[in-house]
């Protein structure tokens, strides 16, 4: 059979560049590039980052746009529709609703950015600890995890604030939430670092003569930590409603701070008359964990490798 | 068993001017470009190239499988004349597995890991909705091809299998002039039926009076024909065939095998699909799931799966890439003697020069989406006439038999006086706990040898030889469980408990890894990938790094503009480029390279292999290189040390251990390199 099989030779026209030559023409192009150029295609990212960007300038600069105190409520004015002298109406107490929404903005991005921050940076030394070392360490660091998981979150918070009762500060909120905060990126962090302490250049790096410590800190830790990142981002919106959630059950800040939890609570008594005060802090409060959430989705998909390629 | 004769040089499949584009990122990427060829029914073709030749992609258009934006965008492709582009995806349900039968590249991900697999194969029928009593016969008629069903193809059952052996056995205690029935009664009731299947067969016939010289016979024989007979896969003419072969009068055989051969049930057929892909004790393998299986048996199961429904085509693609070297050569010979026997035309995608050549009639050599050569494979592989066919000869270590010779000519002043050899591993053995109990599974056993200081040291042996735990205790990664090595005449213990010692140790053995993708820090630049050994040492400031790690760059032949870029930019080659230069950056001594090769396609290998021995000549290096590729060692080491499950088989000079094995595990690995008697 095999005799008569043509024997075909093509034009000899084929390129045959060097073996494996490096093309220096190549844009640059590194994980933080790549990761950048995908993350400013993604019009979700620019909504979600201009949402924040204006609710950032309501907490730092809330004179910008409003000079009416939200704490002064004359209670003649209980109870006012909308008007140019309080654009979104007045509260049953008298206050001015938009002040009110306007202020309520900082002490929400503050308990739930710092929360994140506090929370995601005790979750990750733990996780990283606990994966890396394994062993008897990493059995003591999971079983502390597994016990906060168990623990109710709103009866434990309870519990606590009850401690703090004559405090007026958000630090107490804070305190209280970080309790939690560090359970969830611990848990993450942990699974992360084992997936990576697997990989070859780790174990390239300890043949190199690395440390522990330098591979923990400058190899595992680096490429282990987006999804941390993402999903701390996504947290921040989660912690605004749980601050939210304590102050609506007269738990969280006192009356002397403007929360948009305590003003939907107050907001349930007039409900069937005036629907729209509880209405505006409540758009504010899913307005703004929106923002969160998209924004850590978007950070998601730029940081997974496996949304790459 | 050869019952499909196809006709003269009936054309089965014609592909003319095939093109085939992907979309990536809204731009169109020629993958395939008029690629035109025919495979004639029977007929074994192989379609070689390096990874992105579009080899994969052309067969996989074949049954509409292209991944992801491929699409057909010119040509035709007629299978048995009917024009296949432009169909729908209907019509090629009914001709996948019908017509086209496909073996997946990847053994471990393409079976489900939820279901047994017999079921799997099971499915394979069903959806095909093959007829598990009868075998197919496909005949020419009026030009028209059909499938007719005659009795004499009826499939072997198991119930059958064991009355056959039993009547057998009776005539031939007839021939010793026994008498059967007298016989018979002695034997207790319980094994009467299944006597053939006993293994005490020899003890029952002797305890019912039967001479232990006749009962040792007639045990024998019976074995032989229970070996020969393949429940649901053997059909009745076989069986009256071997019957024959056994001494059975044609009259008598076909006797027995109308009286019992009624056709088999799945599960049987399922097993005789499994029993002729090689695997033994199909009938329970079936029952088994496939994390149970090895590679090897699951690309056996997916081989019986592919042939399930009898298809005209079978698609190889790269179907033991993933094996070890003898593996690939059972499994490969298998598919060979089974598609020739069955009349199953094959193309067999490859990378491999030597195997496409070994393992088909006609060679087609892909080059970025065209076919730069094509004949028959002998001719072409005496005579390739294409350069790029004669660069991929010159590259394929499986076609070349003497060792590279290095081509600088500078040599290292020798005259400093250091140990002979660099490593001396004594009575080297390391044990793990085998999980859940409380045995220990050896995974290195008593080993001995060194390595000597500036020649290569190939440690060759197939999974699970205890190669690679060798390698980590030489790295020092591990601890031996007992006996000891000696790194340039000191003990590794001692150096591991010494923190000067461990890190000068450090300095000088250096490791590279198989998977370039997963060497290197994918958020290190690659400037800061080389330098960190020198950073970790504190050898020099951030200048005398920044011109050392231009220099090793140099050393291995990248640009320097590299530096600032990162492991996602690179190609394989280039990463494992990258990983040398790392390793040569603190002026090491020794080299480890763990499978170093093996991920790549063959020019880039040789590219890498030539830069290696290249170095080595310049810089005196010496390497303990790890691999399961023979033909490798045989162009690149000095020395070789061969391994089998934890033990030391052979060791010796490269041409002695090549020229004259001596152990029978060495030859058949030195037999599975393929292609290496065709030149």
């Amino acid at each position: 059979m095999a005799s008569n099989i043509e024997h075909f030779v093509a034009d000899y026209d084929t390129d045959l560049s060097q073996v494996d030559e490096f093309h220096t023409e190549k844009e640059v192009t590194g994980l933080f590039r790549e990761a950048l150029a995908i993350i400013i295609k993604n019009p979700l990212f620019w909504i979600s980052s201009v949402i924040i960007l204006i609710l950032g300038s309501m907490a730092l600069f809330p004179g910008l746009w409003t000079s009416t105190d939200p704490l002064y409520c004359p209670i003649g004015d209980s109870n006012l529709p909308a008007s140019s002298a309080h654009i979104l109406g007045t509260t049953l107490q008298g206050c001015d609703v938009y002040a009110r929404v306007i202020d309520g903005a900082k002490p929400s991005l503050a308990i739930g950015i710092m929360t994140t921050i506090i929370g995601t940076a005790i979750g990750v030394l733990i996780g990283t600890l606990a994966g890396f070392f394994g062993g008897v360490l990493d059995s003591i660091l999971s079983r502390l995890i597994d016990i906060f998981y168990a623990i109710p979150f709103i009866l434990a918070a309870v519990a606590v604030l009850q401690l703090f009762e004559s405090s007026d500060s958000i630090w107490k909120v804070i305190f209280t939430l970080s309790i939690f905060a560090w359970v969830g990126p611990a848990r993450l962090m942990r699974s992360a670092v084992l997936s990576v302490k697997q990989q070859e250049f780790i174990t390239a790096s300890v043949s190199l003569g690395a440390t522990n410590k330098r591979n923990m800190f400058f190899h595992i830790l680096p490429n282990a930590i987006s999804p941390v990142i993402s999903t701390a981002t996504i947290n921040i919106g989660a912690f605004i409603v749980a601050e939210s959630t304590l102050s609506f059950l007269g738990l969280g800040l006192g009356s002397n701070t403007v929360s948009w939890g305590q003003d939907i609570a107050n907001a349930r008594d007039i409900l069937v008359t005036t629907p729209s005060v509880l209405l505006w802090p409540s758009l504010f409060l899913a307005v703004t964990t929106l923002s969160f959430i998209f924004l850590g989705d978007a950070i998601r998909e730029a940081l997974d490798p496996k949304g790459r390629r | 068993m050869s019952k499909i004769i196809p006709e003269a040089s009936e054309t089965l499949l014609d592909v003319q001017n095939l093109s085939i584009d992907f979309d990536v990122d809204k731009r169109k990427v020629h993958a395939v470009q008029g690629v035109s060829f025919t495979v004639e029914a029977g007929q074994k073709v192989a379609i070689v190239g390096e990874s992105g030749s579009g080899k994969s992609t052309t067969a996989h258009s074949l049954i509409n499988l292209l991944p992801g934006s491929g699409h057909v965008t010119g040509g035709s492709i007629k299978l048995e004349g009917r024009e296949m582009v432009g169909e729908s995806e209907k019509t090629f349900v009914q001709i996948r597995g019908k017509k086209i039968g496909l073996v997946p590249q990847d053994p471990m991900s393409n079976l489900n890991p939820v279901y047994k697999i017999g079921k799997q194969i099971g499915e394979a029928l069903d959806a095909n909705n093959v007829d598990v009593d009868h075998d197919i016969v496909q005949k020419v008629v009026d030009g028209k091809l059909e499938i007719q069903h005659s009795d004499d193809e009826l499939f072997l059952g198991r119930n059958a299998r064991r009355k056959i052996e039993n009547e057998v056995l009776k005539i031939w205690l007839a021939e010793a002039k026994y008498n059967v029935d007298e016989i018979m009664q002695k034997v207790p009731k319980e094994s009467q039926d299944n006597l053939s299947l006993r293994k005490d067969l020899f003890n029952i016939l002797v305890a019912a009076g039967v001479s232990e010289e006749n009962a040792s016979d007639i045990h024998s024989r019976i074995v032989k024909l229970h070996k020969s007979m393949t429940v649901g896969s053997s059909i009745r003419i076989d069986v009256i065939h071997t019957l024959q072969k056994f001494g059975i009068s044609e009259s008598k055989a076909t006797q027995i095998a109308h009286e019992h051969i009624k056709g088999s049930e799945k599960v049987d057929r399922i097993a005789g699909l499994l029993a002729e892909a090689g695997l033994v004790h199909a009938g329970q393998r079936a029952k088994q799931y496939p994390h149970e299986f090895s590679g090897g048996m699951r690309q056996r199961a997916l081989i019986a799966m592919g042939l399930a429904a009898r298809p005209r085509l079978l698609i190889a693609d790269e179907p033991t890439s993933a094996l070890d070297v003898t593996v690939q050569k059972r499994i490969l010979d298998r598919i060979n003697r089974l598609t020739s026997t069955l009349g199953v035309a094959v193309l067999f995608i490859t990378h491999d020069l030597g195997l496409a050549a070994e393992y088909s009639d006609k060679l087609i050599v892909m080059h970025k989406g065209r076919i730069v050569e094509s004949g028959a494979s002998l001719e072409v592989l005496r005579n390739p006439k294409h350069p790029y066919t004669k660069k991929l000869m010159n590259a394929a270590p499986s076609l070349n038999a003497t060792r590279m010779i290095s081509e600088s000519t500078s040599q290292i002043d020798k005259s400093i006086q250091k140990s002979f050899n660099v490593f001396e591993f004594e009575n080297l053995t390391k044990e793990f706990k085998l999980p859940g109990t409380k045995k220990n599974f050896k995974a290195v056993d008593d080993i001995t040898f060194a390595v000597q200081r500036g020649k290569t040291t190939a440690i060759v042996g197939e999974s699970g030889s205890g190669k690679s735990t060798v390698a980590n205790m030489a790295l020092g990664l591990l601890k031996p469980t007992s006996g000891r090595i000696l790194f340039e005449s000191t003990n590794m213990d001692e150096i591991m408990k010494s923190k000067k010692l461990s890190k000068d140790f450090r300095m000088k053995v250096q490791p590279v890894f198989q998977n370039p993708y997963g060497s290197l820090d994918p958020l290190y630049s690659l400037g800061r990938a080389i330098a960190e050994p020198m950073e970790i040492h504190g050898v020099g400031n951030s200048k005398s790094r920044t011109a050392r790690v231009k220099e090793l760059l140099e050393l291995v032949q990248l640009p320097s503009s590299i530096m600032t870029r990162y492991p996602n930019e690179l190609s394989g080659g280039q990463r494992q480029r990258i990983a040398i230069a790392r390793a040569l950056a603190l002026n090491s001594e020794l080299i480890l390279l763990d499978e170093a090769v093996s991920a790549l396609d063959v020019l880039v290998q040789e590219q890498i292999l030539h830069l290696l021995n290249n170095l080595q000549k310049e810089l005196g290096l010496t390497y303990l290189f790890i691999t399961h590729d023979l033909a490798v060692v045989n162009i690149v080491a000095d020395e070789v040390v061969v391994m089998e499950s934890g033990k030391l088989v052979e060791t010796g000079k490269t041409a002695d251990i090549f020229k004259n094995p001596k152990q029978e595990y060495t030859k058949n690995l030195l037999e599975a390199i393929p292609g290496r008697n065709l030149i």
